[in-house]
């Protein structure tokens, strides 16, 4: 390490016309270490909540397979990788100081050039032109929805159908989606998935139906309400007569369409909600036919539900569209679940069933897709169009049409 | 699927950057290892100055809002995959991005 000669230093500040008594000692002189390079590290721009798991020593992972774009993954959220390269250079300093609180003014005695200046020798160790930059993404789940649904739970005697299928443990899932630990969490309990025997299952609709089917039988038998299902009973008695419904998928529907609670006489009890049951038997009933007629639907969408059940329009939000403006007025079922998750692809989706979307209407299909700052209208202003038909607002494509 | 996990080093380092606009070279085109970079000075208001060669740059000093990580590969396997290290985080740079100040020498100082 060569010493600094501090005569040139000094004169260096004076050629630079710079004065003494307007700088902070110590003077850094910098130069590149013998073994700086620009590929001896990589630069990761992080955001605060990557910052603190990092610094907090959870588990963040870079994840993906070889066709794969890298995503990030902490344990909560999902980010893109992207290589960002600038035209400015980054000189990477270990040990510079830069606290004002540790510098002090020169001395006269040192201005006047009777006295040293102080030096320290600072050593760059490497430099970058480039950096990986985070940005957060709606985790990619259109593979888990592939791989879970070739091989749906219909019951313990079709099982066997499944037997050589691959069938996937939490721990197996986060090794093969590019999806944070609490994101695969949340979206198996959103779509009512069951684990069975370890394995994360999407539960076959009609056998949802079958098990529901036995289980509103039995509350009737039982004369128990819809907010107040005791579940040990339930459990039971289901089993007395006729289909086998085995008692985890009793307690699995319970919570996939009610909430738990303890009644008054210490009994561990299931609410049913209005809302989940009224959008299953929406689903029941317009699952097979195209088209309903709007008012026959309302009609036996009513006459279905159990007793203590009232339908509401409000219920099929997301889940069917009602077209008002064909004679008569019908309904069909459109699932905000099986919509593409892409927010491009989700528009093209939408824009395809409907070509005028009024914004309540077309709310509930955005919302679950949009990320932590992204409001429904954002969103909206970026990908559609809008104009305005007797004073309402419509959306439509921004694409050219075909 | 590969699957690299980012490990915060025991002793996580605060390192610190000088973002310069354009590029350093050096003179003979024999690297940048080894070579002298500049004096880094620091007004009385915390201003960073730079002299580098014959420029003088006058810079400031920026908290990073989004902070960097200085990610190094790591020398020991685990599952046959290198984790990568976290050596350092970046939350402070220097940016000097004015126009650099040619520095006129005057013979006549010297003699």
């Amino acid at each position: 390490m060569s010493e600094v000669n501090l005569d040139d230093l000094r004169s260096r500040v004076d050629l630079a016309k710079l004065e003494l008594d307007e700088l902070l000692q110590p003077a850094q002189v910098l130069k590149f270490a013998g073994s700086a390079a620009d590929d001896n590290f990589t630069l990761l721009q992080l955001d605060k909540d990557v910052l603190q798991s990092l610094e907090e020593g959870k588990s963040v992972v870079i994840r993906g397979d070889v066709d794969d774009a890298a995503v990030l993954c902490t344990e909560d959220v999902t980010y893109d990788v992207k290589n960002a390269s600038t035209s400015n250079m980054l000189i990477l300093l270990d040990d510079c100081e830069i606290n004002q609180e540790n510098m002090k003014a020169y001395s006269a005695a040192q201005v006047k050039g009777e006295e040293a200046m102080t030096v320290r020798e600072i050593e760059a160790v490497g430099w970058k032109q480039d950096y990986l930059e985070l940005r957060k993404i709606y985790p990619k789940m259109t593979r888990m929805i592939q791989l879970l649904s070739k091989s749906p739970y219909k019951g313990p005697q079709f099982e066997e159908e499944n037997a050589n299928q691959q069938l996937y443990t939490l721990s197996k899932l986060m090794e093969t989606i590019q999806a944070s630990e609490l994101e695969i969490m949340t979206w198996l309990c959103k779509t009512n998935c069951c684990c069975v025997n370890g394995f994360w299952r999407v539960v076959d609709f009609g056998y949802i139906v079958e098990c529901m089917g036995e289980l509103f039988q039995l509350i009737e038998a039982e004369s128990w309400s819809c907010g107040s299902i005791p579940i040990h009973d339930a459990c039971e008695k289901i089993n007395d007569s006729g289909e086998l419904v085995p008692e985890f998928m009793v307690k699995h529907l319970l919570g996939s369409y009610g909430s738990q609670f303890v009644s008054e006489d210490g009994a561990h009890c299931f609410k049913l909600s209005e809302r989940k049951i009224c959008r299953l038997f929406a689903e029941m009933l317009l699952r097979d036919v195209g088209k309903f007629n709007l008012s026959e639907f309302f009609e036996v969408w009513k006459g279905s539900l159990p007793a203590g059940m009232t339908s509401d329009e409000k219920y099929l939000s997301g889940l069917a569209l009602i077209d008002r403006s064909s004679r008569p007025a019908s309904i069909c079922l459109f699932k905000v679940e099986e919509l593409p998750l892409d927010m491009e692809a989700r528009f093209d989706a939408l824009f395809n069933a409907r070509e005028k979307w009024k914004l309540s209407d077309i709310e509930p299909y955005i919302e679950d897709i949009c990320m932590k700052g992204q409001t429904v209208s954002s969103v909206l202003t970026k990908f559609a169009r809008t104009s305005t038909l007797n004073g309402e607002k419509l959306y439509s494509t921004r694409k050219p049409l075909k | 699927m590969v699957q690299i996990e980012l490990k915060k080093s025991e002793n996580l380092q605060n390192w610190m950057v000088i973002e310069l606009q354009g590029e350093l070279k050096s003179r003979y085109e024999t690297g940048l290892a080894y070579n002298l970079i500049g004096d880094l000075h620091f007004t009385r208001k915390a201003f960073p100055v730079l002299i580098v060669g014959h420029h003088v740059i006058y810079g400031k000093k920026v908290d990073l809002e989004k902070p960097i990580a200085v990610l190094k590969k790591s020398s020991e396997q685990c599952d046959g995959i290198k984790p990568l290290l976290v050596h350092a985080i970046i939350k402070t740079k220097l940016v000097f991005s004015s126009r650099p100040k040619p520095i006129i020498l005057h013979v006549s100082q010297k003699v």
